[in-house]
C-alpha cells in the first residue's frame, strides 16, 4: 500500500501556469453581483389589490370575479397595468436579463404567472 | 499581503476582493481540474466558487478557518454536487450580462486548448482520475486533496470539516478502492 501511495504522490499531474480568461471573470463577477432581479416589493402592489379586493368580496358577499371586473370597468388602464403588464414585465426581466437563477427569481416568475392566471381567469370564465 | 490584512481591508472596501480573487483563482481553477480531468466543468465550477465567495465574504468569519480553506470547502462542495448530478451549470459567458462575452470566449478557447494539451500530456494521472471518478465522493475528495494537492493532514480536515482520525480512515480505504481499480494502469512499470 505505501508503494502506491509513494506513486500516486510522485504521479506528474497537470499544473495550471496562466489562465488568459481570470482578469475578465474577475471583473464580471464583481459585476454580476449586482445585476439582480427587481426586487419581490414589486410584486406586493398587484398581491395588496388582490387582497383587498378578495376581503371586499368576503364582506360584501360577492365573488372575486365579480370584484375584479368592476375593478376593470372603474379603472380599465390601471387594472390592464397591474395583473397583466407589471407582472409581464416582471417575468420577462427575471427570464432573459437576471444574470443568476435564484430562488427569488423563480418565486416572483411563479407569483407573476398567479395573478396574469387570475386576471385571465375572471375574464374569459 | 497577510491573510489577516486583507481581510479587514475586504470588510471596509469590497472591491478588494479582487486581491483575493487574483490570489487564489489560478490554485482553484487547478485543483478542480486535477479532480475533474474537463475543461468546461472545471470552467464553470471555479466561476461559480468564487462568485459564491464574493456574494459571502462579508459573512465569513475569520476566526474560524482561513479564508484558503473556506475557498478550498466551497470548491469542494461545487465539485461534489457536480459529481452527484444535482446541479447543472449555465454556462457564465452564455449569460447575457457577461461583459464583452466574444472576447472572454477567445481566452476561454485558449486557455482551453493549452490546457488539454496539458491533460493529455498526463495520461496516467488521467486513467488513475477515470477510476477514481467511479469511487464514492467521499474518497474521491480526500485522495485528491492528499495526493493531487498535496495538502497534509490537518488542512484537508479543515477543508472537509473532519475529524483526523476520520480522515485517515477514508484515506486509507480509499486507496485500497483506487488500487484495485487502478489494476490494469502501469506506471513506469512499477504496478
Amino acid at each position: 500500500m505505501e508503494d502506491f501511495e509513494k506513486i500516486l504522490a510522485e504521479l506528474s499531474k497537470p499544473e495550471v501556469k496562466e489562465l488568459k480568461h481570470q482578469d475578465l471573470l474577475g471583473e464580471n463577477i464583481m459585476r454580476a453581483k449586482n445585476r439582480n432581479a427587481l426586487s419581490f416589493w414589486w410584486l406586493v402592489i398587484p398581491f395588496y389589490i388582490i387582497a383587498t379586493l378578495t376581503m371586499k368580496t368576503w364582506y360584501m358577499k360577492t365573488t372575486l370575479k365579480q370584484e375584479i371586473n368592476l375593478f376593470k370597468k372603474d379603472d380599465p388602464i390601471l387594472s390592464v397595468l397591474l395583473f397583466l403588464i407589471f407582472p409581464a414585465f416582471i417575468i420577462c426581466f427575471n427570464a432573459f436579463f437576471s444574470s443568476k437563477r435564484t430562488l427569488v427569481n423563480n418565486v416572483l416568475v411563479i407569483f407573476s404567472s398567479i395573478v396574469i392566471f387570475i386576471y385571465m381567469l375572471t375574464c374569459y370564465v | 499581503m497577510p491573510e489577516e490584512k486583507l481581510f479587514e481591508r475586504i470588510k471596509d472596501h469590497p472591491a478588494v476582493f479582487s486581491e483575493i480573487f487574483d490570489l487564489y483563482y489560478k490554485p482553484i481553477f487547478g485543483y478542480i481540474l486535477r479532480r475533474t480531468a474537463d475543461f468546461d466543468d472545471t470552467a464553470d465550477i471555479a466561476s461559480e466558487t468564487f462568485f459564491k465567495v464574493f456574494k459571502n465574504i462579508s459573512k465569513f468569519d475569520q476566526r474560524g478557518i482561513p479564508i484558503k480553506v473556506w475557498i478550498y470547502r466551497i470548491a469542494t462542495n461545487e465539485m461534489n454536487l457536480h459529481f452527484r448530478n444535482q446541479k447543472k451549470y449555465k454556462r457564465l459567458f452564455e449569460n447575457n450580462a457577461m461583459n464583452e462575452p466574444e472576447l472572454f470566449k477567445s481566452y476561454l478557447l485558449a486557455d482551453r486548448q493549452i490546457l488539454e494539451r496539458e491533460l493529455l500530456l498526463h495520461k496516467q494521472y488521467q486513467a488513475v482520475v477515470a477510476h477514481l471518478k467511479q469511487m464514492p465522493v467521499k474518497y474521491q475528495e480526500v485522495i485528491a486533496l492528499r495526493f493531487f494537492e498535496g495538502k497534509d493532514y490537518k488542512e484537508i480536515s479543515e477543508i472537509l470539516n473532519l475529524k483526523e482520525g476520520i480522515l485517515k480512515s477514508l484515506i486509507s480505504r480509499g486507496l485500497e478502492k483506487l488500487k484495485k481499480l487502478c489494476k490494469e494502469v502501469t506506471f513506469d512499470g512499477r504496478l
